[in-house]
């Protein structure tokens, strides 16, 4: 089972040039105070890092997707680009198993002709793949 | 760090919570013991018409450190209902976070109430670990009051075995039932 910790280090450039970075061992307050301050800051950039060292990033300017040094562009942004970010975590009712991130997404959401549009990164941890999808 | 799970049931009139699920069990007296094991009070297969489980009121509860819990989902992931067995299972509503007394009679809270015999309200199943279409949908309440905790649990979800007249006797054997969120 993947350690459930899958995000070891997260971090933002924010448009006054100034990083903001936490890691996922930090305190629940440092973390909860530098994410708040990540979303309020319209970031230019985001990105990730996994357990194994491997980065994981959007640019929000640009809509463009990273893995490590790898650059994938999505469609150029119409409106303002959204940050999404999230685990996805299960486990059973009894807590009898300790919850399972099933994937973590880092992507970004746009609104297009009156539609959400979104692209991201699906992270896989326990099957060592990713994947670039709409449906996030 | 991320966020610690725990899995409660609520029963009671106090809204006292477990760590036990086990819908056979029954409590037709008083509805105070959610421990009633099923060969001291089984559910009794009716003449006609249906017979009901205690109604389970269950919960997560998520402590330790994490920024936002959102887009709770609960599900049947194992187990086999035979004939027509079912759970039926929802949301609480109105008031999702706020307890009341469960019953051994139809329920309007597990969505039971006029919906024996259908599939309406039918607790969605799926084996994966991904979320069935169906899946009922929680909200994190950050405002809740009471046992377990007094913030950070998600909306009751109510859950009830229904067994209708002509069931086999017998018990149901086990079955998984699965939260999955999202998590900053």
């Amino acid at each position: 089972m993947p350690n459930v910790n899958t995000i070891t280090t997260t971090s933002a450039n924010l448009p006054d040039g100034s990083v903001v970075t936490y890691r996922d061992s930090d305190p629940s307050h440092i973390r909860e105070g530098n994410f708040r301050a990540i979303l309020d800051s319209s970031p230019l950039t985001f990105q990730v890092t996994d357990v194994g060292g491997n980065v994981f990033g959007v640019d929000l300017t640009t809509g463009g997707l990273f893995v490590g040094e790898s650059l994938y562009i999505g469609p150029p942004p119409v409106t303002p680009l959204r940050l999404i970010y999230y685990k996805h975590m299960v486990t059973e009712l009894d807590g009898g198993s300790r919850p399972l991130c099933l994937y973590f997404v880092v992507g970004w959401q746009t609104t297009v002709d009156g539609k959400n549009e979104k692209l991201g990164l699906k992270v896989h941890p326990a099957e060592s793949r990713w994947e670039i999808t709409s449906d996030i | 760090m991320a966020a610690t799970y725990s899995g409660f049931e609520s029963y009671a009139a106090t809204g006292a919570d477990a760590t036990k699920f086990n819908l056979l069990s029954t409590d037709t007296a008083s509805g105070t013991d959610e421990t009633t094991n099923t060969a001291a009070a089984p559910i009794a297969i009716p003449a006609a018409s249906y017979s009901f489980s205690y109604e389970r009121w269950v919960r997560a509860h998520f402590t330790s450190s994490f920024t936002t819990i959102s887009t709770i989902r609960f599900w049947r992931a194992a187990g086999t209902l035979t004939g027509t067995i079912k759970i039926k299972a929802l949301t609480k509503t109105p008031n999702p976070y706020t307890f009341i007394t469960p019953i051994t009679t139809t329920s309007t809270y597990a969505g039971s109430s006029g919906q024996e015999g259908t599939t309406t309200n039918d607790l969605a199943y799926s084996a994966s670990t991904t979320a069935p279409g169906g899946a009922l949908t929680c909200l994190m309440n950050t405002s809740s009051t009471g046992t377990p905790g007094t913030t950070n649990c998600s909306d009751y979800v109510v859950m009830q075995l229904v067994v209708p007249s002509g069931s086999a006797s017998g018990t149901i054997g086990s079955h998984t039932f699965r939260f999955g969120w999202n998590e900053v």
